[in-house]
């Protein structure tokens, strides 16, 4: 079973909201949820909707044709018409005048809501209605409208009230009930995260007491959440990035356990300071949510196109390595390896998701860390404060007076000693999908999700792999595995086919890789996957 | 526990800086001035930028931190918030301080944490062999630089007046007890200090020379508690000022 609802309207009405409260209680009754949110870079007005994809198992991608498609408002139909397909249910407001067919039903959301309550209800009015299509009680949507709008007050929360279930009764005859969630999955415990907030609660649960940073989106919410956690003055909301790396340089190196969390933007004006740290041998964790660039792009919108800035890390011969978590549970289980690498090899660590992964909220089962190996590798680090072991920490290359020196032997002998500290590959590089030789699928990030949908499409033929690791590449870890396959097919979340670069550069077999973009803001879609998968195995 | 002495905060490397340097009284001043206060050197991080001024860090006994170029504040910042025990410096050019660095120079002053700031004002950029600098004034004429500077160059204390700074002061690198015990002051006061050092170039400065700061500075005689009163006079004078410009009361 995989439903999409998708809500589709004019941002700062209500349909950001109501997404996540229709998410949740998806979620809260039991299925499993992913919830996809596209928004506009402007606070009110222009396209916002809200994707949820609805399984009986892990769903991790967005679909090609919604389910059910409700619009409210030009800015939502005339964009999302077009993804509607012959079997999608469209429930309009009245106001778009939309013909009724057996797929089209045109409902009074917005005069609804101006009886029940107000005007500005209109979205929670649509919400009863879907609630009452999907079969869920009402009581399931009643308890997460009044949580979201607790800080709004009753009068407010008893309006919305009112108009969620004036919705109820709007269409009593649409009925689209969605088979019971299996008892299994209605058991177990299991969370509604984000990547953000997963990035979030992972660096607290390792011993991150310090951030600093300049909003920035994907990565926003990662300092929020960071800053709502830690004691006043230890997230530092600054003039720049340029003075949030620098300051983290200084948190680290007095002994703190440092995170900044970024996009592209951010990551430009970081380099300077990924570059000193790597000189200073100061362990740092910088998390990049990636987006559409360059420059600004598109702010709010979907890419992976900072590999070749991830990995070049710097000028000169930056070694950082660059992490690369492909799910919610990679953050956690991976966040913590990564703060590890940082503190046991001296080095800034770049810890590289992207916008889907950051913003889409997924359910998972909750992980736990055990941030007991980055304790004990922090430990013996010498630190400020410790009487008699003062030294002295420079970008410039020191020689052994621990003075800057300029004489060949010693730079070569030094910086040799520095690049040899990272080893040449770290563990858990990979996360392998085994189903069969014919092809290989190679991604990163948030397409995993796509992939893994679409992979199930061809059992015994097509297997799939995700790098959790890019620099130290895992060259000999994925050398091993690429031999057992005949072909490789690489998506690339961006224009010129970073990823492929990537995979060239280390193996010679370069007939084999085929390869596919999208850069248009949008994530890989488990269809779109398919038909590639399709297409490369028919040319074989 | 040892008597702490100048020595104490030497590490005992030669400077690189040219014979005559203003720097050289700078280290020398920073050091009598923890002495003085009698700061365990361990208890002491110094975080520089890059320029000739920014060398100091390695000269100094203590946790020493040779940073970026513009960058010695925010990363001062960081261990400060980090381990509020110790005595955090941050020393640069005026290059370092005014051009790169100006953002991080008003953001640090306005977030206040207690930390003596120190830029040697050479009024020129001496590591990378004499470019004018954004406190250059105007019509001085720089090796690097074919035309002499079109414009006036910034007033550093006066900026940093207008960011609520508790603490400014100015010296002459050649006055060395006034440097000292502006200095000692400025590591004492709770809060953020600002010490501009006027400290000379002479191999690329022939202006801005110890007689020319001789000549041209003058002490400061307005009630230092008024931070009116201290910004009228450091904007008439163009901030050549010696003294504690102002103290936040
Ligand atoms: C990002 C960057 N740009 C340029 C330089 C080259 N550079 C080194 S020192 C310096 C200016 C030094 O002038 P100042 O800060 O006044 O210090 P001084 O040498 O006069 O003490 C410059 C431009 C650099 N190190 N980093
Ligand atoms: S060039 Fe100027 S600033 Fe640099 S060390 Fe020599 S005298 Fe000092």
């Amino acid at each position: 079973m995989h439903y999409c609802i998708k809500l589709s309207g004019t941002q700062g009405d209500g349909v950001d909201t109501v997404g996540e409260i229709l998410a949740l209680a998806l979620h809260a009754a039991g299925y499993w949820v992913y919830a996809y949110r596209n928004f506009s870079s402007r606070i009110r007005g222009g396209y916002s909707s809200h994707e949820i994809v609805i399984a009986d198992s892990p769903v991790r991608a967005k679909k090609q044709h919604p389910d059910v498609l409700v619009c409210i408002g030009e800015d939502g139909w005339s964009r999302d018409a077009q993804t509607v397909s012959d079997s999608s249910l469209v429930l309009a407001d009245t106001s778009l005048h939309l013909a009724a067919s057996a797929q089209c039903f045109s409902l009074p959301f917005t005069d609804t809501a101006r009886a029940a309550s107000q005007v500005q209800h209109k979205w929670i009015v649509a919400l009863g209605a879907v609630g009452a299509l999907l079969g869920l009680a009402e009581s399931e949507l009643e308890v997460p409208v009044a949580a979201a709008l607790a800080h709004k007050g009753e009068g407010i929360i008893a309006g919305n009230l009112r108009a969620l279930k004036a919705g109820y009764a709007l269409a009593p005859h649409l009925v689209l009930p969605l088979p019971p969630p299996s008892q299994g999955t209605r058991l177990e415990a299991r969370r509604l995260v984000s990547g953000g907030q997963a990035v979030a609660e992972a660096a607290l649960a390792c011993g991150c007491d310090f951030t600093a940073g300049y909003p920035i989106s994907p990565a926003t919410g990662v300092f929020e959440h960071l800053a709502r956690h830690l004691p006043v003055g230890r997230a530092v909301q600054t003039e720049d990035e340029i003075a949030a790396v620098d300051m983290a340089i200084g948190a680290s190196y007095a002994g703190a356990t440092a995170l900044v969390a970024t996009s592209g933007p951010g990551l430009s004006l970081m380099i300077e300071g990924i570059g000193l740290a790597f000189a200073t041998k100061t362990p740092l964790v910088i998390v990049n949510g990636q987006r559409s660039g360059p420059s600004t792009g598109m702010p709010t919108k979907h890419e992976q196109s900072d590999l070749a800035l991830a990995l070049a890390g710097g000028h000169g011969d930056v070694s950082a390595p660059v992490f690369c978590p492909s799910s919610v549970e990679e953050i956690y289980t991976d966040l913590p390896s990564a703060f590890h690498a940082a503190e046991l090899y001296r080095t800034p660590v770049i810890f590289l998701t992207d916008l889907g992964l950051m913003l889409a909220r997924a359910s998972m089962h909750p992980v736990t860390i055990d941030a007991t190996p980055i304790r004990n590798a922090k430990e013996g680090r010498v630190i400020p404060g410790i009487s008699g072991k003062m030294f002295h920490v420079s970008g410039n290359q020191l020689g052994s007076t621990g003075l800057p020196t300029e004489m060949p032997a010693q730079r070569q002998a030094q910086f040799s000693a520095r690049l040899k500290m990272i080893p040449s590959e770290l563990l858990s590089s990979f996360t392998y999908i085994e189903g069969g030789e014919e092809l290989l699928v190679i991604a990163i990030g948030s397409t995993r999700g796509a992939v893994e949908a679409a992979v199930a499409n061809f059992p015994g033929r097509v297997s799939a792999v995700f790098p959790r690791v890019l620099k130290p590449f895992p060259t000999k870890a994925l050398a091993a595995l690429l031999t057992r396959h005949k072909k490789y097919l690489i998506l690339d979340a961006n224009a010129t086919g970073q990823l492929l670069q990537i995979f060239r550069s280390h193996f010679a077999c370069h007939e084999r890789f085929v390869s596919r973009f999208r850069y248009d803001g949008e994530p890989f879609m488990p269809a779109e996957v398919a038909k590639y998968i399709a297409e490369v195995l028919a040319n074989d | 526990m040892t008597e702490l002495s100048r020595k104490s905060y030497d590490r005992g490397h030669q400077p690189t800086w040219c014979t005559g340097c203003g720097d050289y009284g700078v280290l020398r001043a920073v050091q009598e001035a923890l002495a003085a206060l009698a700061i365990p050197p361990h208890l002491v991080a110094a975080v520089s930028g890059i320029g000739c001024s920014g060398r100091i860090s390695g000269y100094l006994n203590a946790y020493t931190f040779h940073s970026a170029h513009g960058r010695a504040l925010p990363v001062a910042e960081g261990i400060k918030r980090h381990n509020p025990e110790l005595t955090v410096l941050a020393l640069g050019g005026d290059g370092d301080g005014f051009a790169i660095g100006l953002g991080h120079t008003l953001h640090a002053a306005r977030r206040n944490q207690d930390i003596t700031y120190i830029t040697m004002t050479n009024y020129l950029y001496g590591l990378t062999k004499g470019q004018l600098s954004p406190v250059s004034p105007q019509g001085f004429k720089a090796r690097g630089t074919p035309h002499p500077s079109s414009h006036a160059g910034l007033n550093q204390a006066l900026l940093l007046l207008a960011t609520g700074a508790g603490f400014v002061a100015q010296a002459s690198s050649g006055r060395l007890l006034e440097l000292i015990e502006l200095i000692r002051q400025g590591i004492a006061y709770p809060g953020f200090a600002y010490i501009n050092v006027f400290s000379p170039c002479v191999t690329f400065n022939q202006v801005h020379t110890y007689a020319w700061a001789n000549e041209n500075l003058h002490t400061a005689t307005h009630d230092s508690t008024d931070l009116t009163a201290a910004m009228v006079r450091v904007n008439e004078s163009q901030g050549l000022l010696t003294g504690v410009l102002y103290r936040k009361q």
